[in-house]
């Protein structure tokens, strides 16, 4: 920019002070900033050739080699603004990026009118993002890892309403009539390619609060009005551009704080997960980098019903769940002698009651018409009703989901000292705050033991874990079940064999009183065995427990049993274990295990273990 | 199990959606409680969490296939497509507040200071809003019409 030029235009003066205050000396420079590698979504811990963009699309780069070479990229972006000045309604960010930091570039390009950039602009109309995280379903350990997407909101919006907000969503794009398992496979490996979605947040709330029922945390992020344009300009680009997804890595949560890494350059957010992006750690990743500004839990419809379940009496409780089966019970002296306030609160959830047992099954006409009735009842109520949810512990101020253990313990008269890593994610007895009881879901789960004398060995190699304990009563009547796939030692003749297995079942579970969970399942063992007589061994069991929640602590007892099919040998445990939290980070766990062993080939074998374990979360 | 194990609907819910003008699942013709069908699966919704809606960015409210914009109109004023938000505005209008009703009034760009008004008119004609289980969204949103043109002060948002 020369002096003249300067002088006429102040606006372009300041600009070029600033330029010149963090001037790169070379485009090369330029091309290696944090801000252009954000921009093109490289990730800024590669270097050479292994530099590529996460972006999957040709049509997003100007350079042939552009997915690979950022300064090719860089020179043919410039070289665009200069020759086509439409260039700049196609990558608004680039060119904000580009003219504050290429001294003399804004006199080269032509000023353009983005008719339609603009209009999107002024549509969405944002003063601030929200961060939403849709935490786990009951029942679903598969969505336990959560979800996440953004909400941009107008001004004012606490007085108008979020429904009509804009939700951004990244997801996998599937093509109409994929289903099964097949889509969820290709879901894990890449087969779809993601992109990024708009729609008004009411269908985001109607998709997670009322159809999957889960609760929803929204994150209102301090991002300052030059953050969220910069942040904006760069989603423009990203329209229709079709990104690899993957289900570990590169999935919604880590687009998101890509995004969040253009807007605020410096964070590095996306460089915190190399391996994996789980949802709630990058939420958590999110709050450690004092970007979130205030936070605001929205219920989904089960929790709703079940907090105002939760105000009945046992009697009103009967009474609504008589009404929702029945309307004529509205004329009956049972329901007429109640005060108006607690036919109100009977109304209030037979309705829910029936609206959320109703939201898949098509409707029969008979109970569409109930609905409607309950609810012109409830039109005519006289007061207003409101059911008073406790906020639980958010879910980012949870035990973090990596852990690394150690234990002391004796098993057969023998010492041993036992290390313990695993990568994810929470177990029944794990510090509960910021979790759901009788839900566990841990991968890849490895335990080494040291026993006395200096033998160690591989104790157990869990792949998965999977409990989901989901009460039953007279409203709800969910099926738990559990799954297993591990290598590990069992005792087999005479000694510790390490034998590979899948174990799985089905069950039920009841919430006895508050916080207290009992269980039983039908199971079914898979084991291949080099120690038995058949190679793979099959067998039916029963597995039976109580779960108990303090607030600190948790104790659960439980006994197993297994009869094999082919030799007839059995299998019993009965174990003990209770956790106490330490801090948010730490724990401590002590067990105690008595086994019975019995078959033809061997003697009967009884044996304990006991054992005190230390755990650290990270 | 059985919930892990069902497949499919937030796509076959979706797809529905984007059925041809003039089909049941469209717009207007939308009956009051006629609810979803098929169950959402938790494991897909898990693996992909499928970007549901449509693909484009400039946001229309219920792109719902009824036109190509998305947008829907009532007598020429477009406002947010009542037939997806269904039962949660009934259940709004039943309360006499909510955020349903309180979108509706805003994408109609009722002001802050008249929102109470028309809460208050909706909630106390929910018999006329919603005469039976079979009212369609036409009935409603050309009854929400009338009611607010016979209102001095709700009329000057009906155009």
């Amino acid at each position: 920019m020369n002096f003249k030029a300067s002088l006429l235009l102040p606006l372009f003066f300041l600009l070029a002070v600033k330029a010149n205050a963090q001037q790169p000396n070379n485009i090369s420079q330029l091309a290696q900033t944090e801000q252009w590698q954000a921009l093109l979504h490289i990730n800024t811990q590669t270097e050479g050739s292994d530099i590529e963009s996460y972006v999957d699309d040709a049509s997003f780069f100007l350079a042939n080699d552009g997915a690979t070479n950022p300064i090719n990229e860089l020179l043919a972006t410039i070289s665009a603004l200069k020759n086509q000045s439409e260039t700049q309604c196609k990558f608004p960010a680039r060119t904000l990026f580009l003219l504050e930091n290429i001294q003399g570039l804004a006199q080269e390009v032509k000023p353009f009118v983005c008719q339609e950039y603009l209009d999107w602009r002024k549509k969405l109309n944002t003063t601030s993002v929200v961060l939403v995280f849709a935490s786990a379903q009951l029942n679903s350990p598969s969505s336990m890892y959560g979800h996440t997407f953004f909400r941009f909101d107008p001004e004012n919006v606490e007085q108008n309403s979020t429904y009509l907000s804009y939700a951004l969503n990244f997801g996998a794009t599937v093509p109409a009539g994929d289903g099964g398992f097949l889509y969820a496979a290709r879901g894990l490996t890449g087969g779809y390619p993601g992109k990024f979605a708009a729609n008004p947040y009411f269908e985001k709330i109607k998709e997670y609060n009322r159809l999957e029922n889960r609760d929803l945390w929204e994150y209102k992020l301090n991002l300052k009005p030059d953050e969220i344009d910069a942040m904006l300009a760069h989603i423009w680009e990203l329209q229709g551009i079709s990104f690899e997804y993957y289900f570990f890595d590169e999935n919604c949560s880590f687009r998101l704080l890509e995004l969040l890494d253009v807007a605020r350059p410096g964070l590095y957010l996306a460089n915190n997960f190399p391996v994996t992006a789980m949802p709630l750690d990058t939420v958590r990743v999110v709050q450690e980098a004092d970007l979130i500004a205030d936070t605001h839990y929205r219920p989904s419809i089960l929790t709703e019903l079940k907090a105002q379940l939760a105000m009945l009496s046992d009697d009103e409780n009967a009474l609504a769940l008589a009404l929702s089966k029945d309307i004529e019970l509205l004329n009956k002296d049972e329901f007429i002698s109640l005060t108006i306030k607690q036919q109100q609160l009977i109304v209030d959830s037979a309705y829910r009651y029936l609206r959320y047992q109703n939201t898949f099954n098509g409707r029969a006409k008979a109970t569409t018409r109930r609905s409607f009735l309950l609810l012109r009842r409830l039109s005519e109520n006289p007061s207003k009703l409101t059911i008073t949810i406790e906020q639980p512990v958010r879910p980012d101020l949870g035990h973090k989901t990596s852990m690394l253990g150690v234990s002391f313990g004796q098993n057969l008269d023998q010492g041993f000292v036992e290390f313990k890593y695993r990568g994810s994610y929470h177990d029944l007895l794990d510090p509960i705050g910021g979790y759901y009881q009788g839900m566990s879901l841990n991968m890849v789960n490895v335990m080494i033991r040291a026993y006395q004398g200096g033998k160690v060995k591989l104790e157990k190699a869990e792949l998965l874990d999977i409990v989901s304990l989901s009460a039953r009563n007279n409203y709800f009547s969910p099926w738990s079940w559990k799954a297993n796939i591990s290598v590990e030692q069992q005792w087999t003749v005479d000694k510790e064999v390490l034998v590979t297995q899948g174990s799985g079942g089905g069950g039920v579970s009841y919430q006895v009183i508050d916080n207290t969970h009992v269980f039983g399942f039908v199971t079914g063992r898979l084991e291949f065995n080099r120690k038995l007589n058949s190679f793979a061994a099959v067998a039916p069991g029963v597995h039976v427990g109580l779960l108990h929640y303090w607030p600190k602590s948790t104790l659960m007892i439980e006994a197993e049993h297994y009869q094999f099919l082919f030799d007839q040998s059995q299998r019993s445990r009965f174990s003990l274990q209770h956790s106490m939290q330490l801090s948010n980070k730490d724990s401590l766990r002590i067990s105690a295990d008595f086994h019975r062993v019995e078959g033809k080939d061997h003697a009967r074998n009884s044996f304990q273990e006991f054992k005190v374990e230390y755990r650290h979360y990270f | 199990m059985k919930k892990l194990l069902i497949a499919a609907t937030l796509l076959v819910s979706t797809s529905a959606l984007a059925d041809a003008p003039g089909s049941q699942s469209c717009g207007w013709g939308n009956m009051l409680f006629a609810g979803q069908s098929g169950t959402p699966s938790h494991v897909l919704a898990a693996t992909t969490n499928n970007s549901t809606g449509n693909n484009t960015f400039g946001m229309t409210f219920g792109t719902n296939g009824c036109s190509t914009k998305g947008t829907l109109t009532y007598g020429g004023k477009e406002m947010i497509d009542v037939s997806m938000i269904m039962d949660e505005f009934s259940e709004d209008v039943a309360r006499g507040d909510g955020e349903a009703l309180t979108a509706v009034a805003v994408s109609l760009g009722v002001s802050a200071a008249d929102r109470a008004l028309f809460k208050s008119t909706l909630h106390n004609n929910f018999n006329t809003l919603f005469p039976s289980e079979d009212a369609t969204t036409e009935h409603v949103v050309s009854s929400m019409f009338t009611l607010m043109k016979n209102n001095e002060i709700l009329a000057k948002y009906t155009v």
